[in-house]
């Protein structure tokens, strides 16, 4: 098909965008209100918001590489 | 208020809000794309193979899905698992390999228009009627469903969040249309996967891994086959014929290769192969689904065993009732914005089918003829702001019958059974005439409601078997039906189906090409994986 007719609104960059923004948020929150539930000892919010942020880290990282355009 | 089952935080309120307004702005900066039909119905035919792959699946991963799959992992236990393996990888992978270059090279905009050109008017009216029906009665049921959900999770009214989530879905569809919907699939899809995988894990690890899990279970949990050889062996009440041709053949051929929900997105795709890839690469995503929804379905038969018994739970809270347990303020708005992303993407895959369905093969086909791009854009809008409010209305309608849900399923595949029928002869059989489909398709949707309604329910060992009974015979009567009325009634001339029906069409050709760009190794390598996994968990 060649190039793209218009601009591609980029989706990795979205995808980034909004997981890297709810890593921050869920590891600030872990990391100041360390909340437990009563039958959870570690704190989720903490690790899985590390894992949310490399995730949208990733993704931002990724949506710097140009568009591979016969894929 | 105070009988809600979480009780959100600040914190969670902001998680969700947040995704709101991101979805909504992804809307507005669509919107100044869309210029032509193509743009808004088929996102301009540009988009990538992973995207339109994520996107493909993630139309069919709605909160129903994610709930209902979830409640059946915990009431019937591995044996959900068929409906995400042999009930729709092979189905997947056959639509990705044989019926993707008839779709896609004879540049039809929908599954009905297809239709239209393989068989004739009639065929193809029947096909729109039907699907723009069955539609917004679908996605009426998902709104009210998820209304429900909300109200026991957080309390809200079921008009509060019937009426939030419709506002949200149609701000974005009818901004942005398929690319609008699309892009929300896929972050859905990662969102549903951040947001609930933590369950599995926390699950796993608290009961012991997966032999301490299975050591708490009902025996036969675990099997995917061995207990199938006869009905009254499985809580299901299913045998492996039933399974394999019922579900594996008829039901799931039916939905993933004919049902316009799930083909619209391949038809987004940027080239041809980019559409045969599609179903195969959503094909690998479907293999690993099942530890989000069944997995936790275990693990809350494994804690609450009581769950679906009297004085205990419903099924259908399986996995509420996990993430009450697991998750912390913050976890929590995670786990419940995935669950609404879900719902949404859900409803607004069904609405851009309707608005596409409606635009193309009902107002222009037989209402407005010929008219600029810009007045079929201005329809489809419109189109969407009606779905939406017959939704609604449908969703208050489904209020009244708690068990509507069921009959829908039911209904449902009375619709896809034959259709897939009328699709294999018209692609695969070139001696199919147009009348021979229009009368199979109708009288095959016929019989399956007359089989519905003459066979008493008791008849079949449990609902599931009937279902898929019923679909095989309906499909069966439909290819009778089609060959002996085609047996009798003037063919369509070659020159008109050139690029339509097989043996007439120019079949891709990726020689040369390194294998993991080629759908047919790609194809065979879901096949390994596949088969593996039912012979490790047989």
């Amino acid at each position: 098909m060649g190039t793209p007719r218009k601009e591609f609104l980029d989706l990795r960059l979205l995808v980034g965008v909004l997981f890297t923004f709810y890593g921050i948020v869920l590891t600030l929150y872990g990391f100041f209100a360390s909340p437990h539930t009563h039958l959870m000892k570690s704190n989720i919010d903490l690790w899985w918001g590390l894992v949310t942020l490399l995730f949208g880290i990733v993704f931002l990282i990724i949506s710097r590489r140009p568009l591979r355009l016969d894929d | 208020m105070t009988n809600a089952l979480f009780h959100a935080n600040a914190v969670d309120y902001l998680i969700i809000i947040v995704y709101f307004v991101f979805v909504i702005g992804v809307g507005f900066v669509l919107r100044n794309q869309m210029h032509t039909g193509e743009d808004f119905f088929l996102s301009g035919r540009s988009i990538p193979a992973w995207i339109t792959g994520l996107a493909f699946l993630s139309a069919n991963l709605g909160a129903l899905e994610i709930m209902g799959m979830t409640a059946s992992g915990a009431e019937y236990g591995l044996l959900t698992t068929h409906f995400y393996w042999i009930g729709a990888i092979p189905a997947m992978l056959f639509l990705g390999i044989y019926m993707m270059p008839f779709y896609y090279v004879s540049k039809v905009r929908s599954v009905p228009e297809y239709l239209k050109l393989r068989f004739n008017e009639a065929t193809r009216g029947l096909n729109a009627f039907s699907f723009a029906i069955m539609t917004v009665l679908t996605s009426g049921i998902s709104l009210y469903s998820m209304g429900l959900i909300f109200q026991v999770l957080v309390g809200w009214s079921l008009s509060t969040s019937i009426f939030v989530s419709a506002v949200v879905v149609l701000l974005y569809v009818g901004l942005g249309g398929l690319t609008s919907s699309i892009y929300n699939e896929v972050i859905q899809f990662f969102l549903i996967w951040v947001g609930l995988l933590p369950i599995p894990l926390i699950g796993m690890s608290e009961l012991g891994g997966w032999s301490g899990m299975m050591q708490r279970l009902p025996q036969g949990f675990g099997h995917l086959w061995s207990n199938l050889g006869s009905p009254s062996h499985n809580p299901m009440g299913i045998s492996w014929l039933g399974v394999v041709l019922g579900l594996g053949f008829v039901l799931s051929f039916g939905y993933w290769t004919t049902d316009f929900l799930v083909v619209q997105r391949t038809l987004a795709a940027r080239n041809l192969r980019a559409a045969q890839i599609t179903p195969i690469y959503a094909a690998f995503f479907k293999m690993v689904v099942p530890i989000l929804v069944i997995v936790p379905g275990l693990i809350a038969a494994a804690l609450y065993p009581n769950i679906g018994h009297v004085g205990g739970p419903s099924y259908n809270l399986a996995l509420p009732l996990l993430i009450a347990k697991y998750y912390p303020p913050g976890m929590m708005g995670l786990g419940l914005t995935a669950m609404l992303a879900s719902f949404m993407s859900g409803m607004a895959g069904n609405v851009t089918a309707f608005t596409t369905v409606w635009t193309y093969d009902i107002y222009q086909a037989y209402l407005r003829k010929s008219a600029s791009e810009a007045h079929y854009i201005a329809v489809g809008r419109w189109a969407v702001l009606a779905g939406v409010i017959i939704s609604i209305g449908t969703a208050y309608f489904a209020a009244g019958f708690p068990s509507v849900m069921d009959y829908m399923q039911t209904l449902f595949s009375f619709f896809n059974a034959p259709l897939f029928a009328t699709f294999l002869l018209g692609m695969f059989w070139r001696r199919a005439t147009p009348w021979g489909g229009f009368w199979g398709l109708i009288i095959g949707i016929v019989s399956a409601f007359a089989m519905y309604a003459i066979i008493p329910a008791n008849y079949f060992s449990s609902p599931d078997a009937g279902n898929f009974w019923r679909a095989w015979w309906a499909w069966v009567i439909t290819v009778v039906v089609t060959v002996i009325v085609s047996l009798f009634t003037k063919r369509k001339p070659d020159a008109e189906l050139q690029n339509v029906v097989y043996g007439l069409s120019i079949r891709p050709e990726y020689r040369g090409m390194p294998w993991y760009k080629r759908p047919g190794y790609l194809a065979g390598i879901a096949v390994v994986i596949l088969v593996a996994l039912n012979i490790w968990l047989w």
